[in-house]
This record gives structure tokens, sequence and C-alpha cells, in this order.
């Protein structure tokens, strides 16, 4: 019983932290209908100013954080008046993709400026503990429920009692009719992005105060419990995201006490999916907004915004399209690459690349032409890649590719219904989540389901593929494998294109543009969401038994979420839904970051640069979203 | 002052009749490492480590009459990266030797390349049992947890007098291979575990552990984790009033864990290979130069990067002194056939899989210096 009670206040002392972090993302979300990837990065930033004013320039603390603070808070300013507003009128993925290339971005940033190693925060009041039961509460814990609380009451009484805040308000909730009231509809929006960035400076100081010191990845596996709490408490809801962030950690501290410590993330993720699936608008989250489609109505018919669709008519630039002689033209070239490649190291490259293509093609399927942006594909990609791998090391070493292929694309296939079988049901940026989750969930199962995936060793030595219809070949030289992959993706190409042009592809497009006079016209929504998942998860799960023949060893960490983000770059790139545009964009990312080898350190964040560039000139990718 | 500038106008002239007389084709050893990432910390220690003993050993005539030469990569710690760096080095025939990656899934994922090509890959960190066991030419420069867990718990069953002992880990391939084996040691020797945590790496907060660890109230706490996280669960002991032994594992012995730590890591006892107050003067000699050159202090990470470069030139020189030529199998037959090295962090040997053998030092934490244990 003793035991009981201290872990829930262990909880609440994490889960204090969690609520801190997840009022950010409320706020965008509420006003803006964004989620913003970078909030995480706004925390990193505050943190890290904190750290160089007080510890590197020798400031009073309380300085040195107000200061970190208010720089916080200009940097959500600038990121919203330099590349989100822009892209006001382009299509509605176009800021979530932005805010997830500024992520990346700020984190490398963080990394070059003050180097990648953890820093220790100063924290005095550290020391102050009162033990209570067999847990303790810090004067850290009353300092960051303090600050919870203040934040929450000026937020709520700025929003309620000052004309600024009506007029956040009601641009959160109609942005056209506030603007015709007279608001400054931009300009609020603005507003909203540096309340926000306050709010994650404030949070950063907290969590260095918190943890006694601060290290620059600590912004994705922070900023995803942010978004977590967030959801649970209720988009969109200041309250909500206390009791949110009170509940993960809640939940957390006891999956950790009496279940073990390595499974609270995957109760954390799997309590996420079950709030998204039966309530999607989360505890205290108002169901009417937008981005949640407004919860379940019979059938299913989720009024779907379509993400590629934008919210101002404008003019589509065409698609660009490949005419068949050009298509054979490519094949021939790529077919006969290890013959005039360099060497064999750009045999092996494009290889993998070609794999990551096979990737990208179902991913676009599924984000582009049935609209559900999927950020879970490295998970689904992973189970292909685990099936493989088992079946060569363990159980048939000599097992036919076609066999592996056919076995990891079904268990690919389970995996998306899996992920499709939550977000089927929601719509907008709240797929991204719930997609998320599922990706997450599918990881931290790799990770401690130690019978079967041998948890963190991974599988390794997994051996060459065997050609069955050429009597057992064995595939190991780096062209042989190079093939195999260029066939694949052929084949992936071929049926694709046709799914696409059929009429089950046809009703994809349909459900995607305007889900509700899809099932008007009779048409299933939810079945062939569905089966848009399987499809795409049978292809990634192709690609991940490829993939795992190419790196020949496979562990959980080659399954990340960082791998659905380059991932949806990669499409993102190539224009969503455009098949070529996807084969194109994996080997033209792939390439860059090879090239881009040589600027060492300054890799990633050229990466980023490119994305966001991309986004902001192109968004509807290079060729064009179909 | 004089001395100085004539010790270095010696120094200058003595590298320059070493530059002349040893115009030729250089040695080239490749270095896959995380520069950037979430292992950037650890692939920059190697990086310096490494840049300095080249150094060193070129301003001293270089390796059999030869410039010594690194040639880096950038991996992130990916297997892709890992993959496609190993292809590029295999394929240039300069390449004679590498040294890398830092964490063992990317090397594993590599070194079914370097083992068909016939190129040693000299792994100074990797700790996953399996590693060497992929092929004969993999090494490593690290004990694996099979030499060293077991090694700790005789330390704390036997010289500690534990009875009950609570363990925590990292949830990887190094962290399950520790704790799997210090707790089959100490549990032959008689020893009770009480319980048996784990953490993924991510993880920062500690206490519902210790809400376990208070009501279960074992003898000694066995941390087998990273030195980053490790500091923060020794904070949050503290900040509940718990004072129990802690021993950790080699990982810890790392300047950081301390600065990090703060007091919360004062009494800890931390085994190492490699400890920079150890008055060997090669020791000395190779901490005055890392931490003069780099204002940071040497921790172990450094220690067997530097070793490892010196390694591979030592069966470079093995070669070349019974006047073979230097291929990639000669470097490969040398490190089997060649003398221990003495090295920064000990004797090195290799045994038959191409793992190394390494003695431990006890250290403990006091007054925020790790200083030799009384025992």
């Amino acid at each position: 019983m003793t035991d009981l009670l201290s872990q829930i206040l262990n909880g609440l002392a994490i889960g204090n932290v969690y609520a801190m972090l997840a009022i950010g993302f409320v706020l965008v979300f509420g006003v803006a209908n964004l989620i913003n990837f970078a909030q995480g990065s706004l925390f990193v930033v505050g943190g890290y100013l904190a750290y160089t004013f007080a510890v590197l320039l020798g400031l009073p603390l309380a300085l040195a954080a107000s200061l970190a603070v208010a720089l916080t808070a200009l940097l959500g300013l600038g990121i919203d008046r330099a590349f989100l507003r822009p892209l006001e009128r382009g299509p509605r993925i176009a800021p979530l993709l932005a805010t997830l290339a500024i992520a990346v971005i700020l984190d490398e940033t963080v990394q070059l400026v003050w180097s990648p190693d953890t820093k220790p925060f100063p924290s005095p009041l550290a020391s102050t503990t009162w033990q209570l039961g067999n847990a303790y509460i810090s004067a850290v814990d009353l300092l960051i429920l303090g600050t919870g609380i203040a934040t929450i009451a000026t937020l709520t009484l700025f929003l309620s009692r000052t004309w600024i805040g009506r007029a956040v308000r009601a641009t959160a909730m109609d942005p056209e009719a506030a603007q015709q009231m007279g608001v400054n509809v931009a300009a609020m929006r603005s507003l909203t992005f540096g309340i926000a960035g306050l709010v994650g400076g404030i949070g950063g100081v907290l969590v260095g105060f918190y943890y006694q010191s601060i290290w620059p990845t600590m912004g994705i596996p922070l900023g995803i419990k942010g978004f977590t709490a967030a959801l649970l408490g209720g988009i969109g809801s200041i309250p909500g995201a206390i009791v949110g962030g009170l509940l993960l950690g809640v939940f957390e501290a006891l999956a950790s006490g009496y279940l073990g410590s390595i499974y609270r993330n995957l109760i954390a993720y799997v309590l996420l999916l079950l709030v998204l699936f039966l309530r999607p608008q989360g505890l205290f989250g108002s169901r009417g907004l937008d981005a949640l489609g407004g919860a379940q109505a019979a059938g299913g018919a989720v009024p779907t915004t379509s993400l590629m669709a934008s919210p101002f008519q404008t003019a589509e630039p065409p698609a660009i399209t490949t005419p068949w002689w050009l298509a054979a033209l490519l094949l021939a070239a790529a077919a006969t690459f290890p013959l005039w490649a360099p060497d064999s190291t750009w045999v092996h490259i494009l290889g993998l690349a070609l794999v990551y293509a096979i990737l990208a093609v179902s991913l676009t399927v599924v984000a582009g032409t049935a609209g559900q942006v999927s950020v879970g594909h490295a998970g689904i990609w992973g189970v292909g890649a685990y099936v493989a791998a088992i079946l060569t090391t363990r159980y048939w070493p000599g097992m036919p590719i076609e066999l592996t292929l056919l076995l990891a694309g079904s268990a690919g296939a389970l995996a998306g219904v899996l992920a499709g079988f939550f977000a089927a049901r929601l719509s907008g940026h709240v797929i991204v989540m719930a997609t998320l989750a599922a990706g997450l969930i599918l990881y931290s199962v790799m990770l401690v389901w130690i019978p079967v995936t041998r948890g963190p060793m991974g599988v390794f030595a997994i051996p060459p593929p065997v050609l069955g219809i050429l009597g057992g070949v064995e595939l190991w030289r780096t062209e042989q494998l190079y093939w195999l992959a260029l066939a694949v993706l052929a084949l992936v190409l071929l049926v694709a294109s046709r799914v696409i042009g059929s009429d089950v592809g046809r009703l994809w497009r349909a459900v995607r543009e305007d889900r509700l006079a899809a099932v008007a016209s009779g048409v299933p929504a939810i079945r062939y969401v569905l089966m848009a998942f399987a499809f795409s998860g049978f292809l990634a799960g192709v690609s991940g038994a490829l993939y795992a023949h190419f790196v020949t060893a496979i562990s959980p960490g080659s399954f990340l979420v960082l791998v659905s983000f380059q991932i949806l770059a990669i499409v993102v790139l190539g224009g969503l839904g455009n098949l070529t545009g996807a084969v194109l964009g994996a080997i033209v990312l792939i390439a860059v970051t090879e090239v881009l080898r040589g600027f060492g350190d300054y890799r990633m964040v050229t990466y980023g640069v490119i994305l966001l560039a991309v986004i902001m000139f192109r968004p509807r990718g290079l060729l064009g979203s179909r | 002052m004089r001395m100085k500038t004539l010790a270095l106008a010696l120094a200058a002239g003595l590298a320059a009749v070493a530059s002349t007389s040893v115009a030729q084709e250089p040695i080239v050893i490749g270095l896959s490492a995380p520069l950037t990432g979430d292992y950037a910390e650890y692939g920059n220690n190697f990086k310096r480590a490494i840049d300095l003993h080249v150094e060193q050993i070129n301003a001293a005539g270089g390796v059999a009459g030869r410039p010594l030469e690194i040639v880096e990569s950038d991996d992130r710690s990916d297997s892709a990266q890992t993959t496609a760096i190993a292809q590029r080095y295999v394929n240039d025939p300069e390449i004679l030797a590498v040294i890398g990656s830092f964490a063992s899934t990317p090397s594993m994922a590599a070194a079914p390349i370097y083992q068909r090509a016939g190129v040693v890959q000299l792994c100074p960190s990797c700790s996953h049992p399996d590693y060497t066991k992929i092929g004969e030419f993999m090494f490593r420069n690290t004990t694996t947890q099979q030499i060293e867990a077991p090694a700790i718990a005789d330390f704390v069953v036997e010289d500690l007098g534990a009875k009950t002992i609570m363990v925590v880990h990292r949830q990887d391939d190094w962290g399950l291979s520790a704790s799997g084996n210090f707790i089959a040691r100490a549990e032959e020797l008689g020893a009770e575990i009480v319980a048996n945590e784990a953490f993924l790496e991510t993880e920062r907060d500690f206490r519902p552990v210790i809400t376990q660890l208070r009501s279960l109230d074992p003898d000694v706490l066995h941390v087998a984790m990273f030195f980053t996280e490790a500091a923060i669960l020794a904070q949050q002991l503290q900040a509940a009033g718990i004072d129990i032994p802690v021993v950790t594992t080699t990982s810890m012995f790392n300047p950081q864990y301390i600065v990090l730590g703060g007091e919360a890591v004062e009494g800890h006892i931390v085994p190492a290979t490699f400890f920079p107050g150890n008055p060997d003067p090669n020791v000395q000699a190779f901490v005055e130069e890392y931490e003069g050159r780099y204002d940071i202090a040497a921790d172990s990470f450094a220690a067997i990067a530097y070793d490892s470069v010196g390694i591979l030139a030592a069966a470079i020189e093995h070669v070349a002194g019974q006047g073979q030529e230097v291929t990639r199998a000669a470097i490969q037959k040398a490190m089997f056939e060649m003398e221990p090295y003495a090295g920064v962090s000990g004797v090195a040997a290799f045994n038959e899989v191409g793992d190394v053998v390494k003695e431990i030092t006890w250290l403990t934490i006091e007054n925020g210096e790790f200083t030799v244990l009384e025992r």
C-alpha cells in the first residue's frame, strides 16, 4: 500500500514535467490547428540558453532563466513569422512538415553550438527534499507545480479576460469570421507561437532543474511525452494539459513499479492509442475541433480534410508524369548501373536507396492517395525486417527470397491494419499522432520481446537471400543484391500503379477528398482506409525484408521514429501520391546524405534546410502531388 | 623557456628528418565513428584520441618507416551508414585496417563486409558478446562483460560481503550481458539478487525504482548503465536520502560522471581498466598530451581508441619486422602473433576469437576525484 501510494507520488512528480511540456502543444494546436513538432526543440533551446547565461556567463540563475525564456519566445514568434505564415495558403500538410524540418535544424544546431555532451545544470532547489512513504518530493517538484499552475492561470485569464485573448480565441474558432470582425488573424497566430515558445523556454529551464542536466537529444523523447499528455487531456484544453500530464506520469510510474521500467513507454503509447480510439477529443477537449474530424460519426463518416488540399482554392500545378519511354530508359540505366558504376560502394548505396524507394512507395500510397499521413512506417518496416531476419537466421537459412518477401509482406500488412484500425476513425493531424503511437508501440515491442526479437541484442549475421526461381542461387555480391532490389521495386511500381489507377485507387482518393460525400455515395470509408493500410503495410514489409538482407544486422535502433520522418521527407520531396516522385525522392535523399558526408557535422542541418526549402518553395514536391 | 624552444626546434628538426626519410606511401587506416547524433560524445572522443596518437606516431617516424594516415567517416551509429562506409573502405586498396564503430549493432552490420574482404575491423568499444564471433577479422579493445562482470561480482560478494544485491542495467546488448554475467556469478557465490531492473537508454526518471529499492533494502546496488543516465540516477538516490554502497561498471569511469553527478556520486566504487592517475609514465604522457591539447579530461573511451591505433601500429611493425609486405591479411595474422601490447588502458592480449583480456583496477570517488580504493 505504501508502495502504491509512493509510486503514485512518483508519477505525479514526473507528470508535472509532462504537463508543463504539454501546454505549448495545446496552445498551438488549439489556435493554429497544427501539431508543432518543433515544440520539443524549443524547450531544448530554452534549456541551453539558460545554461549558457547561468553557467558560461555567470549571470544569476533567475536572470539567466528569464533571458532564456524571453529569447525562446522570440524564436517561437520568428518561426511562425518566417516559415509558417508563408505556408498558410499551401497544402495543409506543409506547416506540419515545416515544423518537422525546423525541429531537425534546431536540434542539430544545438549539438553544433554546445557539443553533443550532457551538461550539468544548476539546480539549487534540488537538494531540498521531503520523504513521503517510500517516495520523496523535492522543492523542484513544487516549483514545477507552482509554475504550471501559474502559467495556466495566467493563460486562462489572458485568453478569457483580455481583448487580445478574445481575439486569439476567435482566431482559434473561426479564422475567417474573426478576420471579418477585424481581428488581425496572422498576428494572433504569431502571438500564439510566441507564447508557445515562452512556455517551451520555461519548460526547458524546469526540465534542466528536474534532471540537473541537459542534453541535446532530449527534445524528441520528452516532446513525444508532451504530445501524449496534451492528447490525453484533450487538445485545445489548457487545464486538460495538466490533468493529461499527471495522468500519464502516474500510469508510467505504476508501469515502472509493477511491470518494469522498460514497459513504461509501451504502456504510455498504448494508453495514447486507446484514448484516441475511445475518446479522440481527450478528457477535456472539445468535440468540435476541426482537426479531430468531430470524433466518430455513424458509419465512420468523418469529414476528412485532405491534408493535401489547401484551405484556400489555388490553381494546382499539374503533376509530372513519366512517359513510358523515359521509364524504360531509366530502368535500363538502373539495370546496367553496376556495370558502369565507379565502384561497388555506389552500387551498395543505390541498392539501399532502392529499398528505401519501395518503402517510400508504400508510404506515398497511404499518405498521398488515401490521405492518411503515417509517421509509424518505420515500425511496420521493422516488422517486415524482423520476420525476414528471424525466419532466415533461426528456422530456414535457405528459404527462397520469394517466400520471405511474401511472409514479411503479410506481416507488414497485419501491422499496417493494426495502425490503420486506430487511424481510420480519425482525421487530420490526429492521424499523424495515432500512427506515431502505433510506430512507437511496434518499436517498443521489438525492444522488450526478447525471446522472439532478442530485444536490444538484435538479429545479426542474416544470410544472403536465396533466389528460388534460379534454383537456389545465393545473392551475396553487392550487384546481385542491387538487382534483386531493382526487380522488386519494378514489380512494386507496376502493381502500385495498377492499384492506384483501379477503382480501388479512385475510391481512396474519393475518401481523401471528401469523406462525407464518399460515405453518402455508399463507399464504406473505413474498409477502404484499412485496405490502403494493408496494401501499404505489405509493401513496407517487403522493403523491410530486403533491408534486413542488405545490412545483415538489425536491432530496434534501426526502426526509430526518425526513420519514419526521413521516409515522410522523401515522399514529400517527390510529391505526395506520386510514385515516380517517391522513387526519385528516395534516390535523391540517400545520394544527398552520401554527398553531404563531406560536410561532416553540418550534414543533418543541411538536410533539414533542404527539406524546409522544398516545403517552402515547392510544397507539392518536386514532381507534384497526385 | 630557452629549453622549451630548443626542444621544439629539435622536435621540428627530427620531424623534418623523419618526413624526408619516409617519403613513401602512407599506411592508411579507416575510422568509422558516430561524429554526430546520439552517440557523438563518444565518437568525438575516439577521433580526438586517434588524431593525437597518429600525430605522435608520425612525429616519431611513422610505422615501419611509413607515415600513418587516418581516413574518417561519420556513421551516426546507424547500420545503413556503417555498411555503406564499410563498402567504401574495403573497395579502397589503400586502406589496410579499420577502427570502428562505437556501438555494437552498427559495427556488427558492417562486420560481414570487412570479414568477406579480409580487412581487420578493430572496434575499440564493441561489447556485444557475438561481435568477434562474426569472423577472424573482428577484434575488440574493450574487455567483454563475460570477463569483466564476474570479476565485479567477485568483488561485491567476497570483498564487500554483500548478501543481497539489487541490479539496475541499461536495456541494450551491453547492459544485458553485464547484468546477466554479474548475476550468474553473484548467485554462484551465494548472494541473493533481490531485484534486476532494466532501463531504456532514454530513461531519466528513476524514482519508481528508487521506491522499490527503499522497500527491498539490499546491501549493495550494482549499476550497469552509461555515465550520463547513471549520474542522474545517483542524484535521485541522493534526493531520496538513500545511502547504499553503489558498485558500478567500468562505463562510469569517466570524469563527466563526477561533473554531472557532483556530490551524489561520492563514495561510488568504480572498476576501471584505464586510470589517468596511474603513475605509469606512458599513461601520464597520454593524459598530459590529451588534456593539454583538447582541454577535456581523458576518459576510458579516449584511452581505448588511443590504444586501438597503437595496437594496429604494433601489428604492422610486427609484419614489417618479419620482413613481410604489409597487407590486410598479414596485419590480421600479426594481431594474434605479436607480443601483448602495453597501452594506456592496460596490457592488451587477444584470445583466440579476438577478444581482449585486461586487468581491473578498483577506484572510488572521494572529494570529487577518482582515487584508488584502499582495500
